[in-house]
């Protein structure tokens, strides 16, 4: 049977039907019937209801910190407004909130409370790591076996788990006082600069030296050894190469070394 | 510092399937065919309880867009417990009944966690769930007309064709009909089957839901449902409510027990078309372990007093 897509009425009754479901104000689509045929707001709003509470419901399970940190209610608003403006576009979701971050910064009635899109940043990573491809881990005696020729020439390959962050507020700090782990370590400095990673089983946060995050940044950016400390020491501020790649390595964060020819 | 998810169970049960799990290379499982018996729904909540009792459960079913991600404990766990027990695969996603061609990619990921797992059973829904570009996370309802019916059957053809084996395709519960509608859902599924060769997943608690919405008879229902195609049964709670016209209106929000109607609905299908694999559905509000298999042991003592002499049904 061939169907012309203008006269698509399956096309029809879907975009109608779909236009209403984030939209509260929406009238009931025409042709869509209760019992008695009648035109049923109560019925229409059962799926209207189960779009957006099972997607809130998805953005809780995927941010309960910022949940955590909003309260229910609030969380439950600022939620339906994202899902308003950026509805998933697939439907695997626990790959849906990556734009969170970013609307809760430019939300303005949160403006007063800057730190929270970076805490949004590091609970994104953290379940990007949850559920990040497996891979190995460098082993620390393959880099210490690089003669010292090679060594300036060395690039390490971040684990696919790994992420890098900065944030100017204790953003760690404060996801991490929003989950709860079993064990955890805090630091009360800021600014933070923070490595999430899932070597193994465990998702881990590592702290790093603010001043050396400008090196970590280089390497995760496949910039060489040699250029990584180049980069970090023009930066001035306190860099320390051996601190900065004991910290990095101690927190698994590279799956293998290249040497660049 | 190390850091579990909090609804997940302590890591150190993990840590002792690991050797079969996150970093070894994996066997290719063999097919296990899902006996006629009962299963539930893998929740992870339930990780660590199926891990350490290894409770007799006849399968388990798993929602396909859980375990899309690359890698990570999820697939650890399900790796663990698809070594001892058959596996059903539902997809929830797929927006087969959707007026707009499907999303390959989306497939393809389908796919892969089909190849991956090797389930003895595949099923996906009769409803749409994503209209361009968003995803709704929801199985919404579609009329019934020649038009979309050809649609369906083009979307099996291709998912079947993809994933290279039969699916079961699921009755839905609805809350509205369309005007534009001309099949009876059962016409619907029977012409659907036919012309696909899909089978069909029979939902109880479906029928139930959508003849006390729409005012008909559920048993009528399943008379006229083209029974000899179903290859699997789902049972699960709904949540009463009414209209703002005083008619009932049950939610299918799979948050408590089986009510006793669906369950005499399923006592009755069991005895016409004799076992099949059923599966307890329980997706918010989840129990204990011990109270959703309580929940399965009650449809296997239905199952088994259908088969001969009360014999228990073989797991495998
Ligand atoms: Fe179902």
């Amino acid at each position: 049977m061939q169907q012309n897509k203008h006269s698509s009425v399956h096309l029809n009754v879907e975009h109608a039907f779909a236009e209403g479901l984030l939209n509260p104000s929406a009238a009931v689509p025409e042709g869509v019937l209760g019992r008695d045929g009648e035109v049923s707001a109560k019925r229409y709003g059962v799926y209207r209801n189960n779009v957006v509470s099972s997607l809130v419901g998805a953005l809780a399970a995927n941010f309960p910190a910022i949940q955590r940190l909003l309260g229910a209610d609030y969380f439950k608003a600022l939620a339906a407004e994202f899902i308003r403006h950026h509805p998933p576009v697939q439907p695997v979701l626990s790959e849906y909130g990556g734009g969170f971050a970013d609307f809760i910064q430019s939300f303005p009635p949160l403006a007063s409370y800057p730190y929270l899109a970076d805490v949004a940043r590091i609970e994104w990573a953290w379940l990007s790591a949850y559920h990040s491809a497996d891979a190995p881990i460098l082993d620390a005696q393959k880099l210490a076996s690089v003669s010292p020729e090679d060594m300036p020439r060395v690039v390490l390959v971040p684990h696919p788990s790994a992420s890098l962050h900065f944030s100017e507020f204790p953003a760690a700090s404060i996801f991490l006082q929003n989950r709860e782990f079993a064990q955890m370590e805090n630091s009360e400095q800021r600014p933070q600069a923070v490595v999430v990673c899932r070597p193994e089983v465990a998702v881990n946060i590592a702290w790093i030296e603010p001043a050396d995050f400008t090196f970590a940044s280089a390497l995760f950016e496949a910039r060489t050894l040699g250029e990584a400390a180049t980069l970090a020491a023009s930066g001035g501020g306190g860099f320390d190469l051996n601190r900065a790649l004991q910290a990095l390595l101690a927190a698994q964060v590279f799956q293998d070394l290249e040497i660049r020819k | 510092m190390t850091a579990a998810a909090g609804v997940l169970p302590p890591l150190v049960i993990l840590v002792c399937f690991e050797g079969m799990g996150v970093m070894s290379d994996r066997e290719p499982y063999e097919v296990i065919k899902v006996p006629s018996r009962s299963g539930v729904g893998l929740k992870a909540e339930h990780y660590h309880d199926i891990l350490e009792q290894k409770p007799s459960m006849g399968f388990f079913e798993v929602h396909a867009e859980n375990y899309m991600g690359a890698g990570g404990p999820p697939h650890a766990y399900l790796e663990a417990i698809r070594r001892d027990y058959p596996l059903s695969l539902h997809g929830v996603g797929l927006s087969i009944g959707g007026a707009r061609p499907l999303d390959k990619d989306h497939l393809a990921r389908l796919k892969q966690v089909h190849d991956r797992y090797q389930p003895g059973l595949f099923s996906e829904h009769l409803a749409w769930s994503s209209h361009q570009p968003a995803y709704f996370n929801d199985l919404l309802p579609l009329p019934y007309t020649s038009e979309t019916l050809a649609r369906v059957v083009e979307h099996i053809d291709e998912v079947q064709s993809v994933i290279g084996r039969q699916m079961l395709l699921e009755n839905p519960s609805t809350y509205v009909v369309f005007e534009q509608s001309e099949l009876e859902e059962t016409e619907f599924l029977r012409e659907i089957a036919k012309r696909s060769g899909c089978g069909l997943l029979l939902d109880v608690n479906n029928v139930f839901v959508s003849a006390s919405n729409h005012g008909y008879s559920p048993e009528e229902y399943l008379e006229a449902f083209p029974v000899s195609h179903v290859g699997e049964i789902h049972l699960g709670g709904h949540a009463p409510d009414e209209d703002e016209f005083g008619h009932t209106l049950l939610i299918d929000a799979h948050d408590r027990e089986v009510s006793d109607p669906v369950w005499a609905l399923y006592a009755k299908t069991i005895k016409r078309i004799g076992a099949r694999p059923t599966l307890i559905e329980w997706d918010s509000d989840i129990p204990t372990w011990a109270v959703l298999s309580a929940e399965a042991q009650r449809a296997d003592e239905i199952l088994r007093a259908h088969e001969n002499g009360g014999q228990p049904v073989a797991a495998e």
